[in-house]
């Protein structure tokens, strides 16, 4: 009754709420904004992983994570070089024009020439050629096994509108041309863009002609960007937002405590560890001749020195999971006989330093992210008391995620965290040609000075061009079991999702954080 | 006078180049926004052409100069993270913070004075205590924690007010305002009320100091012996010799808010100018950040040069050196 004292006030309001309220309404909050409709604008999953709700590829991934059909409704190999795709008849963009081979040869170009962000995704691919309106063939520069995969990251625009609106090439940012794609949008996809304003919300509409059946019951998403974690937890809390995806760790508990909340688990398919330079000569600043890390005694012993379960125990609370391999049980080709991490053992740790002639230990630096990974900063720093304990005195040095991502692949770490999910590929093959082959130009990014062995280089290399699964399987493993055995990486966990909502939400975590809202319903 | 302004202007110019040349050098540890813009699967070489494309293989002085050589007809570029000229961007946030600024300027002025005054007139008395010891709470309490404390009341378990965001606002040209909606104005409460707290405070105190060294000045002695009111002296003779420097800070402050409302506009997710350069500085944005530092020294640089004129025009000593 205290509230007559205010009448005005909750009048004011209950009136705000009642506008957002509907019943179908998903109002979903993320931590930033994606920066342009445009999906060939950005190679940036976070983007794509919302942008996937208004455009489709010709595959998409479906709940599972399996490739099926989408804008392409067959497809068949014609050679090793060379595929055929039946595209889907009577589909339409959300303005209305049909969706044709056209479309699909416009996108191409625009995805992948040169000067687009897409052009590295879609290099194997030498010419889409167009059959007849409903057929085209894509020409291959070489065998490569992962044609659909990448196929389900590339997203077909309609050549119309993108010439009427102006924006036929995606945003060139040193001369702004193709620009007009920061608030608009048509593709074919289960939802349509009806607002927008860049930062502050996005609102999407279900498509009422979209080509598959509909499972889910959401008339309308509004999508809010919310910076500051703790005011994004406020939004849910209060009932202002009914879905947030990555709910901070420090308040997963408080969600679930809240009636009519719950927070959504599931595996991630990023594994974090740490990364070593195994090349260089020396390690600066760690006191002692060479590098200690070139000695797969020493990195043997690090990995001894980790105490993953006390990490999940109590950093991670439970939601992480031990792993001794780079891939994630949910990955394709995982080999779970591989299974085996190091056992946690400092003093079996401290014998090997000694073997090693490191018996007094050694510095080194430990390079962090602040933010690119689930509580990053707290397992770094409990890395360095256990590294403390086996004698390696290591100072860390926190770094703001977009510093670190210069850094890293710049080779100006030389002991440091990372995390890799294979996104958008969703295959092994990506996760070794960017953090296990040896660093060429082409492969290599996220590996600088780092693991190098060239029997697992050929295997790479063999393991994009061959289409033969169980092939693929023997190749992977070997690479897997190569470098788990020579310690290439310090294997610390997988991440698990944590996503927070109102009990009327039924959602899918799949381990690609996409956000299909294509499965969700809402009671 | 005329050199004077002139060499004002000079040393204006001078002063915006060094900001924009010391932003410049921090742009050099902080990252560059290549893999933002071509994801994690980006080849090194890809990297390196994009790096190439955006000009930030460049020497940092060539940038530098690039950037002067735009900035002076007014083209700061395109925005890496959003994806449009940056001015257009800049222009479009501005409404928010300034609409965000003025109204908590305003709050304070109007609720900051009177219990100046009050505190002045009777500096021993218990409510003026209690006054003063809740300035002290308002000066320095942080603002992050004082906009969270007010979500965590106002949103979360009373449900009256909205934890982010400006509402349903109205377009009148390139001005965007929320003044002229419901949930527009209750938008405001609590960003308006976290920012006004610490100026509420700060100019409470001036107006306090001030108004009691002017009540012991000799032409308040002769006001008094002259038999006007109390009202009158107080109000019309000490207070607005008092409010001089409170004008003056006040002015200052304004500026400095609509430049760095960042921790406020970051907590209640206030699109405004703050946002903005909080965004563009975790998504190493340089075309936006440049822009922005070089306005807020232009900004800055000409509230000084009027603040100086002013006082040309009051005190004829000044004209004399």
């Amino acid at each position: 009754m205290r509230h007559f004292a205010r009448p005005w006030l909750l009048a004011a309001g209950l009136a705000a709420f009642a506008t957002t309220a509907d019943a179908n309404t998903l109002r979903f909050a993320e931590g930033q904004d994606i920066h342009s409709m445009d999906p060939h604008a950005a190679r940036d999953d976070f983007a794509l992983s919302l942008l996937c709700n208004v455009y489709e590829g010709l595959v998409r991934w479906n709940a599972d994570l399996k490739i099926e059909p989408a804008l392409a409704e067959s497809w068949e190999a014609l050679s090793d070089t060379e595929w055929r795709f039946h595209l889907r008849k009577g589909v339409t963009f959300h303005n209305g024009n049909p969706f044709t081979a056209d479309d699909v040869i416009f996108s191409f170009h625009r995805a992948g020439d040169a000067g687009s962000p897409f052009a590295g995704l879609l290099e194997p691919v030498a010419e889409v050629v167009k059959v007849d309106d409903h057929t085209v063939d894509v020409k291959l520069k070489r065998k490569y096994a992962l044609v659909l995969n990448d196929f389900a990251g590339w997203y077909i625009l309609d050549k119309e509108f993108q010439e009427e609106i102006g924006a036929v090439t995606p945003l060139d940012l040193s001369s702004n041309a193709g620009g007009a794609m920061q608030a608009a949008a048509n593709g074919t996809g289960p939802f349509k863009l009806i607002e927008r304003q860049p930062d502050v919300k996005t609102v999407l509409a279900a498509n009422p002609d979209w080509w598959d059946e509909k499972k889910h019951n959401l008339d309308e998403i509004v999508y809010t960007p919310i910076t500051n974690n703790a005011t994004r937890v406020a939004a849910l809390l209060s009932g202002e937002v009914d879905f947030i995806r990555n709910a901070p760790p420090q308040d997963i508990a408080r969600i679930e405590a809240t009636p009519g909340m719950k927070v959504m688990r599931g595996p991630h398919l990023r594994t974090i560890f740490f990364g070593m330079d195994q090349q260089s000569d020396t390690l600066p600043g760690s006191g002692v001749d060479g590098n200690p890390l070139k000695d797969v005694r020493v990195r043997k012993a690090i990995g001894m020195a980790m105490d993953v379960e006390g990490i999940k125990r109590s950093i991670m609370r439970g939601n992480s999971s031990q792993v001794a391999t780079q891939l994630a049980p949910q990955m394709p080709f995982y080999d779970p006989s591989l299974e085996v991490p190091l056992p946690f053992d400092p003093e079996g740790a401290k014998a090997l330093l000694a073997e090693a002639g490191y018996g007094d230990g050694f510095a080194l630096t430990l390079d962090c992210p602040a933010g690119s990974f689930i509580n990053d900063e707290q397992i770094c720093q409990a890395a360095v008391g256990m590294l403390a304990k086996i004698g390696i005195t290591a100072q860390i040095a926190m770094h703001p995620p977009v510093q670190y991502d210069t850094e890293l692949p710049a080779g100006k770490y030389a002991f440091y965290m990372l995390g890799w999910a294979g996104l958008p590929t969703i295959d092994p093959y990506n996760v070794f040609n960017a953090t296990v082959h040896t660093p060429t130009g082409e492969l290599g990014a996220w590996n600088p000075n780092g693991y190098s062995n060239p029997r697992v280089d050929e295997l790479i290399i063999q393991i994009g061009e061959e289409y033969d699964p169980a092939k693929r399987q023997a190749m992977i493993s070997e690479v897997l079991k190569t470098q788990r055995d020579e310690v290439g990486k310090i294997m610390l966990h997988q991440q698990f999702l944590t996503w927070g909502m109102t009990d009327k939400v039924n959602a899918i975590v799949p381990g690609d954080e996409y956000t299909r809202f294509w499965y969700y319903t809402m009671n | 006078m005329i050199a004077i302004v002139l060499r004002r202007l000079g040393s204006i110019l001078l002063v915006m180049l060094v900001v924009a040349a010391l932003s410049f050098l921090i742009f050099n540890f902080l990252g560059d926004p290549v893999n933002n813009i071509l994801g994690v699967n980006a080849t090194q070489e890809e990297r390196e052409e994009l790096r190439r494309t955006l000009g930030l293989d460049q020497p940092t002085w060539v940038q530098f100069w690039h950037f002067l050589e735009r900035a002076v007809v007014g083209d700061f570029g395109i925005s890496y993270r959003n994806r449009q000229p940056v001015m257009e961007l800049i222009l479009s946030r501005m409404p928010a913070t300034v609409e965000l600024v003025l109204c908590a300027t305003l709050l304070a002025l109007a609720v900051g004075i009177p219990m100046g005054v009050y505190c002045a007139l009777k500096p021993n008395g218990v409510v003026s205590r209690v006054l003063q010891m809740i300035a002290l709470i308002g000066i320095s309490i942080p603002q992050f924690l004082l906009g969270m404390l007010l979500i965590l009341v106002f949103s979360v378990e009373l449900r009256w007010l909205s934890a982010f965001g400006r509402g349903e606002v109205v377009t009148i040209g390139w001005w965007s305002t929320g003044l002229l909606t419901p949930s527009g104005r209750m938008a405001l409460i609590m960003p308006v009320l976290t920012l006004a707290v610490f100026q509420i405070s700060m100019i409470m105190r001036l107006v306090q100091g001030e108004m009691q060294e002017v009540l012991r000045s000799d032409f308040i002695k002769f006001a008094r012996a002259r038999g006007l009111t109390d009202r009158a002296v107080n109000l019309r003779h000490a207070l607005r010799n008092s409010l001089l420097p409170v004008v003056t800070v006040v002015g200052l402050q304004i500026g400095a808010l609509i430049a760095f409302a960042i921790v406020c506009e970051a907590v209640f997710q206030w699109p405004g100018l703050g946002l903005l350069i909080l965004q563009a500085i975790e998504y190493a944005d340089f075309p936006v950040m440049a822009a922005y530092l070089a306005l807020v020294g232009f900004g800055f640089a000409m509230i000084n040069l009027t603040v100086d004129m002013i006082y040309l025009f009051i005190d004829p000593r000044m004209r004399r050196k």
